[in-house]
C-alpha cells in the first residue's frame, strides 16, 4: 500500500501536529532559508535549496544550558518536548545519521541522544540543487534513517514511511492510499562534483603538501566553515553567573578547529598555532580521520561550507587539486 | 572586602563611560560587591585610590601622561575600555596625516599645539583591554565577574563573523557589501551585521586578524586602494595591523 498527502494540506498536516509537537522547517529569511520553530505553518517552503544553518542547530544548539547550578543546588534542564523536523533534505537527514554515530558512541551525549529520541524526521527530497552542493557525489543524495520521506510528483508528495514513528504519523485522513507506486525518481541535478575514490589514501600522501600553506594563506579563520556545516559537532563550555557569583549556568557553545585557541591548552602552547594547520585538520578530519573511525566521510556534500566561505575557499577544488586533476 | 574600582576618562566622547551607566537593571546592585572610590561621571566624592581595578576610557594627550601614570601607580589592575584607550581611537588618524590642523583651520594661528593622542599602552602598561566604539556593557559585566570570582578573564580570540554566524545573519560579504567582520574581534554579539550594517571593525583587529587576505577579498569587491586603508584604519588606525596594512 502506498500514500500520497495533497500539496495543499501540507499546512493542515503541520497545524495538526503543532498540537503535540515542536514543528521545524524551513522558511524564507530574506533570500536565504532558515530552519525555524513554524508559528504560522503558511511560512513553510519545502521547495527550497539549502538552509544557513543546518538541523543541528535544535539537535546541538548553541547555547545549550548544561545545568543550572544555585550556591550548591544543581539541576538539569528537562526538555521533553517532542520536536518534528519537517521537510529537511536527505543531505541534511544523512548528516544527522552521522552526527548519531559520535553521539551514540562511547561518549554518550545525553543532550543530544534526548533530543534525537524525542524527534521525528520528515524528510523532503531535494528539488532544486543550487550552484554549490554535491550530495551526489558524497551518495547523501539517499536518504537514510527518515521516518517520513516526501517525494514532489506535481500536486500530490508521495509518502513513503521508514519506522513505526512515521506509521504513526500519516495514519490520518490526510495522507490518502494510493495502489500503485506514483513515486517520480529524482534526476541527478548537481552541477558540482567531487570524487572520492581512494581519498583516503591520497589524503595521508599529502600531508605535507604546499597546498595547505596557500590555503593558510587566504583563510581568514572565521570558522563560518564549521559552524554552517551539519556534521560539525566540537563545542568548549562556559560558566555564567549572575552578580552574586553564586548562581548560574553552565552553557555549550559551538567552537571550531579553525579557531585560534582551539587547540590551545593551559599554560598558552597552541597546538594548531598555524593557520594552514588549522583548515587542514578540518578537511582530514571530515574526509580522513572519521573515515577511518566509522568508515563513512562526514561529509554530506551539502555546499554549505563553499557558499558561505567569504573567500571562497571550495573543499571539491581543494580535493580536486590534491588529486592532481 | 570588596575591590575597590576607579572608572576614568580622558580624551574621547564619554560614551564608553556613559555605557557603564546604561547597565540600568544591574547598576544598583554594582555597589553591592565593587566599592566605587572614583567615577566622576557618577558621583561627586571621589578619591585617588588604592584602586584594586581601574578601567580607563579615552587617548591619552601629552599633558595627560602624568595623571595616566598617578592612576598606574594607584591600580593593581588597569583595564582599557573602548577603542580610543586601547588603540587611539578615530583621533588617532591624524598620525597619518601631515599638519592635520590646516585642513581645518587653514593658516589661521593656533592657540593649541596639535593634539598628539595615542593609546593607554604607548605610555603605562595595560593589563588588559575591551576595545569596542563604545565598549559592550555586557562584555563589561562579564570582565568584572571574571575579576571578582579571581579567574583570569577570557579575551576573545576569533571574530564578529562567529557572533554573526550562529545567529544566521545573511552574510553581508556573500550579498557583495564589504564587511569587516572576519578581521574584527568579536564581543558586541555582531550588533551591526544583525541589522544589516556591515562591520566597520570599531573593535579592531582580532588575534591573527589575515590583513592582507581580506584587503585581497575588498579589492574584488571592488573598493579602490586608498578607500581600503581608510575602512581598516577608521576606528583602530593605532592597530599595528592596520598601520602596516598595504593596499
Amino acid at each position: 500500500m502506498f500514500r500520497k498527502i495533497k500539496k495543499e494540506n501540507i499546512v493542515k498536516i503541520v497545524e495538526k501536529l503543532m498540537k503535540d509537537y515542536d514543528v521545524v522547517a524551513p522558511v524564507r529569511n530574506e533570500k536565504r532559508f532558515v530552519f525555524e520553530k513554524i508559528k504560522n505553518p503558511e511560512k513553510i517552503v519545502l521547495d527550497y535549496d539549502s538552509t544557513i544553518l543546518p538541523p543541528k542547530k535544535f539537535l546541538l544548539p548553541s547555547p545549550e544550558i548544561m545545568i543550572r547550578f544555585d550556591n550548591d543546588k544543581i539541576t538539569i534542564p528537562e526538555n521533553n518536548k517532542k520536536t518534528i523536523f519537517f521537510g529537511i533534505h536527505p543531505c541534511d537527514m544523512n548528516a544527522i545519521n552521522l552526527l548519531d554515530k559520535v553521539e551514540y558512541d562511547e561518549y554518550k551525549d545525553d543532550y543530544y541522544i534526548k533530543k534525537r529520541e524525542n524527534s521525528v524526521f520528515v524528510c523532503v527530497d531535494c528539488t532544486k540543487a543550487n550552484e554549490y552542493c554535491f550530495c551526489e557525489s558524497m551518495g547523501s543524495d539517499k536518504p537514510e534513517g527518515y521516518d517520513v520521506l516526501l517525494t514532489d510528483i506535481g500536486d500530490y508528495y508521495f509518502v513513503e514511511t521508514g519506522s513505526r514513528k512515521g506509521e504513526e504519523l500519516v495514519e490520518n485522513g490526510f495522507f490518502e492510499n494510493v495502489d500503485k507506486n506514483e513515486k517520480i525518481e529524482r534526476k541527478k541535478n548537481c552541477k558540482r562534483k567531487m570524487n572520492i575514490e581512494n581519498f583516503d589514501k591520497i589524503l595521508k600522501q599529502k600531508f605535507d603538501d604546499k597546498i595547505w600553506e596557500q590555503l593558510g594563506d587566504k583563510c581568514l579563520g572565521c570558522g563560518s566553515c564549521s559552524f554552517v556545516c551539519p556534521t560539525c559537532y566540537c563545542y568548549s563550555v562556559k560558566d555564567i553567573v549572575d552578580l552574586s557569583l553564586k548562581k548560574g549556568e553552565r552553557r555549550r557553545v559551538w567552537d571550531s578547529c579553525l579557531l585560534v585557541d582551539f587547540a590551545k591548552v593551559a599554560g598558552g602552547h597552541n597546538f594548531r598555532e598555524k593557520r594552514s594547520a588549522r583548515v587542514k585538520q578540518r578537511m582530514y578530519h571530515k574526509e580522513l580521520y572519521f573515515f577511518e573511525k566509522y568508515n563513512y566521510s562526514a561529509c554530506v556534500g551539502c555546499g554549505r561550507c563553499i557558499r558561505e566561505c567569504p573567500v571562497g575557499i571550495d573543499v571539491t577544488d581543494v580535493i580536486s587539486k590534491i588529486r592532481g586533476d | 572586602m570588596k575591590p575597590g574600582v576607579g572608572i576614568f576618562g580622558f580624551t574621547g566622547c564619554a560614551g564608553c563611560q556613559l555605557e557603564i551607566l546604561n547597565l540600568e537593571d544591574i547598576l544598583l546592585d554594582l555597589p553591592s560587591v565593587v566599592d566605587i572610590i572614583n567615577f566622576r561621571m557618577a558621583k561627586s566624592e571621589n578619591l585617588d585610590g588604592p584602586l584594586d581595578i581601574s578601567f580607563v576610557e579615552g587617548s591619552i594627550m601629552k599633558y595627560q601622561v602624568g595623571e595616566l601614570k598617578k592612576i598606574r601607580k594607584n591600580s593593581k589592575i588597569l583595564v582599557a575600555i573602548g577603542s580610543c584607550a586601547c588603540y587611539g581611537g578615530v583621533q588617532y588618524l591624524q598620525n597619518f596625516i601631515e599638519k592635520p590642523w590646516k585642513i581645518v583651520y587653514n593658516d589661521k594661528k593656533m592657540k593649541y599645539a596639535s593634539p598628539d593622542t595615542k593609546s593607554l599602552s604607548s605610555y603605562v602598561k595595560v593589563d588588559y583591554s575591551l576595545p569596542g566604539c563604545p565598549i559592550d556593557k555586557e562584555e563589561f559585566v562579564d570582565f568584572l565577574k571574571s575579576v571578582l570570582l579571581g579567574r583570569k578573564p577570557k579575551m576573545k580570540s576569533y571574530p564578529i563573523c562567529v557572533e554573526c554566524k550562529l545567529r544566521e545573519n545573511d552574510c553581508l560579504l556573500e550579498k557583495g557589501t564589504i564587511c569587516l567582520g572576519p578581521v574584527t574581534v568579536a564581543g558586541c554579539n555582531s550588533k551591526c551585521p544583525n541589522n544589516n550594517y556591515a562591520c566597520e571593525g570599531c573593535r579592531g583587529p582580532v588575534e591573527e586578524a589575515n590583513i592582507s587576505s581580506q584587503a585581497e577579498l575588498m579589492k574584488e569587491k571592488g573598493i579602490d586602494p586608498v578607500d581600503l586603508i581608510r575602512r581598516f584604519r577608521m576606528f583602530t588606525s593605532g592597530a599595528k595591523e592596520f598601520q602596516e596594512a598595504k593596499a
